[in-house]
């Protein structure tokens, strides 16, 4: 099965023995295992240990967790400023021939794409023929994450962001394929019964059935909780009768199956009725469903999205996916678990956008050089690697990590690839279509089809401000309540003042509020010469602490008010997290040997540098407040636009008398 | 001793004379310089100022009182006063007191007219003496005057205004200084109400209605009906309109609103626009109290228990952090559901305007509804509603 590798052993050990470092596999599952003391790892790299951890670490493991093994929340921790070294080392597939078996599936992929999708047609007639769409379904496309025994391939997290990087080539199929199994189906897997699987996941992963996931409406777009479609218990107790129109549904005008979100009235457990949400599997053959034309979009042009109608559609009991009431939770975790493909597969349509970008720039001269010698140009080229190289590193390291464990917790991270590398993508294009000038503006080229399947990126799945606050709150919620004392003390100083001067001390120390002050020693666990990297994920851990501790402080609950810093807080996490999954890729790129090493080497340097230089710039922006950070003039510039309705400074030619 | 009580008296009784002639606000220059003048040369003043006040009583005999009419004047004195201008701030005075018949008292070009009067050139001071003692005071206080006046109705002067002041007066006098003075802050004043007016009100009453509760209105959502109740059926109660005013928002609140408690009709309140008043009635529920209890930035709660334990709307479906935040309509003093302003301001078209909001309001329908109206004309009176119909009896 999947193993996550790890260097063991310092480097000063390895210097000692004057030998490349040795890498073994260990199963690891807890920080415990990570949190080695240097005595002990010394110990082991002498050893040489090869055999996995098994025995009674394992069944104390499962003792602890019986709903299955879990992660210890890796940016949660981040909060309070603890870091778990497991991140830092970068997973990879255990078993060869799983690799290259992949890599088969991959270029088998490929190379449909490159031979026999016509993306350009696609783009311009808004359908995908079907005998295309027969023949990824074909394929087995449908069902990658579906398990082998109800015929899907089974494939684990790593392997499915890896077959995205190949279905990314053309917009419209890539949305389509996530429509179907990433939303749609989902549901299923994640908290469907015995007999849901066996009655459903055979017929969707061969594509006969297509699904499509039902949230969004008029009214409630981010706010998944303020939805109207209702649906009503009859009163034998056997049907849900479903009424309402859901909006702007991908595959809701090709779907036999629809995952519904919708509220019903439960009694709960005050015995008082209450409106609450259910998530439903729908089979457009129940009767009543209908749907409106396909929307007319900006890009992913080709992918169909529409109105979806209920009305009147009776649906067994058996159809309710997780429990009655439970709905919520069931719509989050789907939307929670598709998010992190995003990376991989934007990382794979940017890296041939790149190339032909590449391409451009080598053979076009102007001014008697080849534009590939202009600075401004190799500037745009190396900001592009760095952000394709971040994402893909986060979109795989989550990825692995959580096909490392059985329960993962890992929404968070999950977003953070999302908002990552929808904008990174987003700039991206745009500076390909920069480079390439008037051909890239021009219909006859694919650029420009790029840069309008990109658009939605930012607002799909979650947008990224909701994603955002998502990752900042979780952060400040975790950190709250170990604060808690502590602020509630801090807030009443005359009561308390050996606090309030302990407090200060460790201020003027320049220590966090709370929690440990002893270093991480993050650099013992990657490659020597990046140790310098370590210590700046170390000061950004530091910074970001610190600056949480701060807000919390500052506003206690209404810190979910007060947006502009919480997503100063997201952004420090996130680029904090693609720090750690760059140096953890570059270490191990390093150590065994990778072609090209030295420039992951560089790019790593080189992002760390980037993104350590933002994290500070933040941080001072989050201490300084709301005044000299300017979020005071930007709330009351928009409240003037709100209140004028619309841009509220006169034209510059007007005049007064 | 006894010369100076007379005096003073006497400064006393022209001061109120001249102010109660020209009923204006009349600027510390004009009115000092008039004390220290003799009888003899006020009478020939006030004498040369009903000359010149027939000129235009006999246009306005003529013609019809207009811009073209009061250019007329103008035109006429000075082609009679071609070489001395004679009498020219008496004629100024006096033109000034008949603008507002001539419907001009708010226009540039009426008064730049005016200060065409003045004769050019003469009375520009030659050394900073003239300039600091008043040169040519009679005419400076008259120009100020004028320029008062245009304050007063809020004409904004330009450039143009300004290089007639300069080729009569000079560019150092008081006259020129008021001039600047008015440059820099009519301008600031034009534009500083939040609620701007338009410069011209217009005539139609309906729009006038929409105009004042457009700009009452907080909610850009807000959405004006216009009934005019001839239009809108067979047999009206009365011939008027009714502009109503109510937003989605407020419609929701009436859906929500229990069936048990009145609702209440309360006017007729007065709102101005510019020098127009009329009058508007508002549809209120009374104020809920639990929503006004604690105060919303009250944070001796949470110091307590739950600092800290707040969930997100990732979670939950009914996160504790999210408060149902209160509508701008729910007010401590009541919760605003409407207002109108009728053609008449009558009960009448107060209780139409009801029955014509029950179209789109069902609701409305089972509410009670408590009319509690005064009227200028009327005082207090209020009329209870059957829960069946509306229109019901009167209490006084």
């Amino acid at each position: 099965m999947f193993l996550r590798s790890r260097i063991i052993g310092q480097w000063q050990v390895c210097s000692k023995y004057n030998q490349l470092p040795q890498i073994s596999h260990l199963r690891c599952f807890s920080s415990e295992a990570s949190s080695v003391k240097t005595e002990e790892s010394v110990t082991k790299t002498d050893k040489l240990q090869v055999k996995p951890v098994k025995g009674s670490k394992e069944s104390e493991l499962a003792k602890r967790y019986p709903s299955g093994i879990t992660n210890e929340p890796f940016i949660k921790n981040l909060f309070l400023g603890k870091f778990d070294k497991e991140f830092l080392a970068y997973p990879e597939i255990e078993d060869v021939d799983e690799v290259n078996e992949l890599n088969r599936m991959v270029q088998q992929v490929e190379k449909f794409f490159t031979e026999e999708v016509d993306s350009k047609s696609i783009d311009v007639n808004a359908k995908i023929p079907d005998d295309v769409l027969q023949k990824i379904k074909d394929m087995g496309l449908f069902g990658q994450q579906i398990p082998e025994e109800y015929g899907g391939l089974g494939l684990n997290a790593t392997k499915f962001a890896r077959i995205a990087e190949a279905t990314a080539l053309d917009g419209s199929i890539s949305v389509t394929l996530a429509g179907h199994q990433s939303i749609g189906l989902k549901g299923l897997l994640i908290a469907g019964t015995e007999e849901q699987k066996e009655k459903y996941l055979p017929r969707l992963a061969t594509g006969e059935l297509v699904a499509a996931f039902c949230l969004t409406e008029p009214s409630s777009g981010s706010d998944a909780a303020s939805i109207r479609t209702r649906a009503t218990l009859s009163e034998d107790g056997q049907t849900y009768y479903l009424n309402g129109g859901k909006l702007w549904i991908s595959n809701g005008g090709i779907a036999d199956v629809f995952t519904v979100i919708a509220k019903t009235e439960i009694t709960n457990q005050a015995g008082e009725k209450e409106d609450k949400i259910t998530a439903f599997f729908v089979e457009r053959a129940f009767g009543g469903v209908t749907n409106g034309k396909p929307e007319d979009k900006l890009g992913i042009r080709g992918s169909n999205t529409c109105e979806v109608h209920f009305d009147n559609t009776p649906v067994p009991v058996d159809n309710v996916i997780g429990e009655v009431g439970g709905g919520f939770k069931v719509a989050m975790n789907i939307l929670n678990s598709g998010r992190f493909s995003m990376g991989s597969s934007s990382a794979g349509a940017l890296k041939r956008l790149l190339g032909m970008t590449a391409e451009h720039a080598t053979t076009r001269t102007q001014f008697g050089k080849k534009i590939s010698e202009f600075g401004l140009i190799k500037e745009k080229f190396a900001k592009m690697a760095l952000k394709i190289y971040a994402m893909e590193s986060m979109a795989y390291l989550t990825a692995g990590v959580m096909d490392s464990y059985e329960k993962p917790d890992l929404s968070i991270e999950a977003a953070m690839v999302k908002i990552y590398s929808s904008e990174g993508t987003w700039m991206c294009v745009s500076e390909c279509l920069q480079i390439l000038g008037g051909q890239g503006y021009m219909k006859d080229y694919p650029y420009e089809r790029y840069l309008r399947d990109a658009r939605i990126l930012l607002i799909f799945e979650g947008t990224n401000e909701i994603l955002r606050l998502l990752v900042a709150l979780s952060g400040c919620q975790h950190a709250g309540k170990e604060l808690k004392n502590l602020v509630k003390k801090l807030r009443n100083p005359l009561m308390n003042p050996d606090v309030l001067v302990k407090t200060a001390f460790r201020k003027i120390r320049g220590k966090q509020l709370a929690g440990e002050t002893t270093p991480l020693y993050l650099d013992g666990e990657v490659h020597p010469s990046l140790k310098e990297e370590a210590d700046k994920i170390e000061d950004s851990v530091k910074m970001l602490q610190s600056s949480s501790d701060h807000l919390l402080v500052l506003h206690g609950n209404k810190i979910v008010d007060d947006q502009m810093n919480l997503k100063r807080l997201a952004d420090i996490a996130i680029d904090i997290y693609a720090m750690t999954a760059c140096i953890g890729r570059a270490s191990r790129s390093r150590c065994i040997g990778l072609q090209n090493n030295d420039h992951e080497f560089l790019l790593t340097k080189t992002f760390c540098e980037e993104a350590h230089r933002n994290i500070k710039q933040l941080y001072h922006q989050i201490i300084d407040g709301k005044v000299k950070n300017l979020d005071q003039s930007y709330e009351h510039i928009a409240d003037t636009i709100f209140k004028t309705g619309g841009y509220a400074a006169e034209h510059p030619l007007t005049r007064n008398w | 001793m006894e010369k100076l009580r007379k005096l003073c008296t006497y400064v006393l009784q022209r001061r109120s004379h001249i102010l109660n002639k020209n009923k204006l606000l009349i600027g510390y220059h004009t009115s000092s310089v008039r004390l220290w003048r003799d009888k003899v040369a006020i009478k020939i003043e006030e004498k040369l100022a009903v000359q010149h006040q027939g000129v235009f009583n006999e246009i306005l005999a003529k013609k019809k009182a207009d811009k073209t009419a009061f250019q007329t004047a103008i035109a006429y004195y000075i082609a009679k006063e071609k070489l001395y201008r004679r009498g020219h701030v008496e004629f100024i005075e006096a033109a000034l007191h008949q603008m507002k018949e001539f419907g001009v008292e708010r226009d540039l070009s009426a008064y730049k007219a005016l200060l065409r009067v003045f004769p050019e050139g003469k009375m520009i001071p030659k050394s900073v003496w003239q300039v600091e003692l008043f040169h040519y005071p009679k005419q400076q206080s008259c120009a100020i005057e004028l320029m008062d006046q245009m304050e007063y109705h809020g004409v904004c002067p330009d450039r143009e205004f300004g290089c007639i002041l300069e080729s009569i007066f000079g560019a150092e006098v008081h006259a020129f200084r008021k001039f600047r003075r008015m440059l820099y802050w009519l301008p600031k004043f034009k534009n500083a109400s939040p609620y701007p007016i338009p410069y011209t009100l217009p005539i139609d009453p309906i729009e006038l209605a929409m105009l004042a509760l457009k700009r009452m209105v907080i909610d850009n959502q807000n959405k004006l009906t216009v009934w005019k109740t001839l239009e809108a059926e067979e047999e009206p109660l009365e011939d008027t309109f009714i502009v109503s005013a109510m937003s989605p928002e407020q419609k929701e609140l009436i859906e929500e609103h229990p069936e048990t408690k009145p609702l209440i009709v309360e006017g007729g309140y007065k709102t101005w626009l510019r020098n127009i008043s009329q009058i508007y009635f508002v549809l209120r529920a009374d104020p809920k109290p639990e929503n006004f209890t604690k105060p919303p930035n009250d944070t001796r709660y949470e110091d307590e228990e739950d600092l800290f334990e707040f969930t997100t709307i990732f979670e939950e479906e009914k996160p504790k952090s999210v408060s149902n935040a209160l509508s701008i309509h729910e007010q401590p003093d009541g919760t605003v559901l409407g207002m109108c302003i009728t053609g008449t301001s009558s009960k009448n078209s107060i209780v139409t305007w009801i029955r014509y909001l029950q179209q789109t309001n069902p609701k409305l329908e089972k509410i009670p509804i408590v009319f509690q109206m005064r009227t200028p004309e009327s005082g207090l009176q209020v009329i209870e509603t059957d829960q069946e119909q509306n229109v019901g009896k009167f209490i006084s």
